[in-house]
């Protein structure tokens, strides 16, 4: 059994890969280079020719194998994303799953608030859609418990999905009217933690962890492996054992 | 939409195949392959694949995988880059499977640049 919640991020800082930037100028590399440059990651910059007006990214893995390649404006899908509450996204056409499975695994060093809001979207989102299974949060502190409170007591009442929430203990009468597990573990004050199970599609599983490492900056990832997702469902069952 | 190159000065040489060059480049993968390479640097055809890929790619709503890198692998080996390196633009190893920019005009850079600008509009 993995021993925290953060040790899955301790696994995916051992993955190398290298992200080349190709663009006319700099200002999207840097951009990149902020958000994903680790001591495992390196972020490259190739100039394409000024009259281009175009930019991607190319992900390679450790043997400098192709993984992917993504545009700009498709990835400003997580850079720079619009907020809407799950059940508005699932009537929607535009699917982000594919971007986010570019970026799958890839620690990110530097998530603002509304980046991370928009990641957690994507899995309340899927869980909404699969309308079964389990879906366990935890939002570190007050302000945003507040705020997803009511979007928590409808997700519970979704068919037969069922929610658990995690609090830290100073937070506990900020917590939503859902089942919730108050707890004076430091990594439930630390994390910002949202998991799927799938319900009864493993494939359909997610999850994404995050510590905020400055005020409003968060390190973290997010995940479709359903292998790093069961271990995350596991611990938190084992450890909490949540209402 | 940008105005053509002025190509009055230019002529049909037989050592500059004007008509089949702007056939070539009006094809945008071809104009990402050309502007991938350089003279100063041999590539593989695996890199200037992964590079044409994200160009191509570039405008999508979504990401491409490896599976859209080999088909553009192939492409480049099959059909562009032959015919590439028989107007004299670029120098196509097929065996080694490498690829170098040769040396162009002053009248190439210019049609290259429009047909660069083309793309971006």
């Amino acid at each position: 059994m993995i021993a925290g919640l953060d040790q899955v991020l301790r696994d995916a800082e051992r993955h190398r890969r290298t992200m080349e930037v190709c663009a006319a100028s700099h200002g999207f590399a840097a951009t990149v280079a902020d958000q994903f440059e680790t001591k495992n990651v390196t972020v490259t910059y190739t100039p394409l020719p000024p009259a281009s007006d175009t930019a991607f990214l190319i992900l390679r893995d450790a043997e400098g194998e192709f993984l992917g390649s993504i545009g700009q404006h498709a990835l400003d899908a997580i850079l720079s994303p619009e907020i809407h509450p799950p059940w508005v996204l699932a009537e929607t056409e535009t699917s982000y799953d594919d971007v986010f499975a570019f970026l799958d695994d890839t620690i990110f060093t530097s998530f603002e608030r509304s980046q991370m809001l928009a990641t957690t979207r994507e899995i309340e989102e899927r869980a909404w859609r699969a309308a079964d299974g389990n879906l366990y949060a935890g939002f570190q502190r007050a302000q945003a418990l507040r705020s997803q409170g009511e979007l928590y007591e409808q997700l519970a009442v979704r068919e037969d999905l069922a929610v658990h929430v995690f609090v830290a203990e100073e937070w506990a009468d900020d917590a939503p009217a859902v089942p919730t597990t108050v707890s004076a573990a430091a990594e439930i004050g630390r994390t910002w933690f949202v998991v799927f199970d799938g319900g009864d599609t493993e494939l359909d599983s997610c999850a994404l962890v995050a510590e905020e490492r400055q005020p409003d900056s968060f390190y973290g990832l997010w995940t479709y492996n359903p292998a790093t997702v069961q271990s995350l469902v596991e611990y938190l069952e084992a450890v909490y054992d949540p209402e | 939409m940008e105005d053509p190159p002025d190509l009055s000065g230019l002529s049909v040489a037989e050592d500059f195949p004007l008509d089949r060059i702007l056939a070539v480049l009006s094809d945008p993968l071809a104009v990402y392959t050309v502007s991938a390479l350089s003279v100063d640097e041999r590539v593989p055809l695996t890199d200037l694949a992964d590079l044409v890929t994200g160009w191509v790619y570039a405008d999508a709503s979504q990401a491409a995988g490896p599976a859209d890198r080999d088909r553009i692998r192939l492409l480049l080996y099959h059909v562009y880059l032959p015919k590439l390196d028989a107007l004299d633009i670029v120098e196509f190893d097929a065996e080694a499977q490498t690829v170098v920019l040769r040396e162009q005009s002053a009248d190439f850079e210019t049609i290259l640049e429009w047909a660069q600008g083309l793309d971006a509009t």
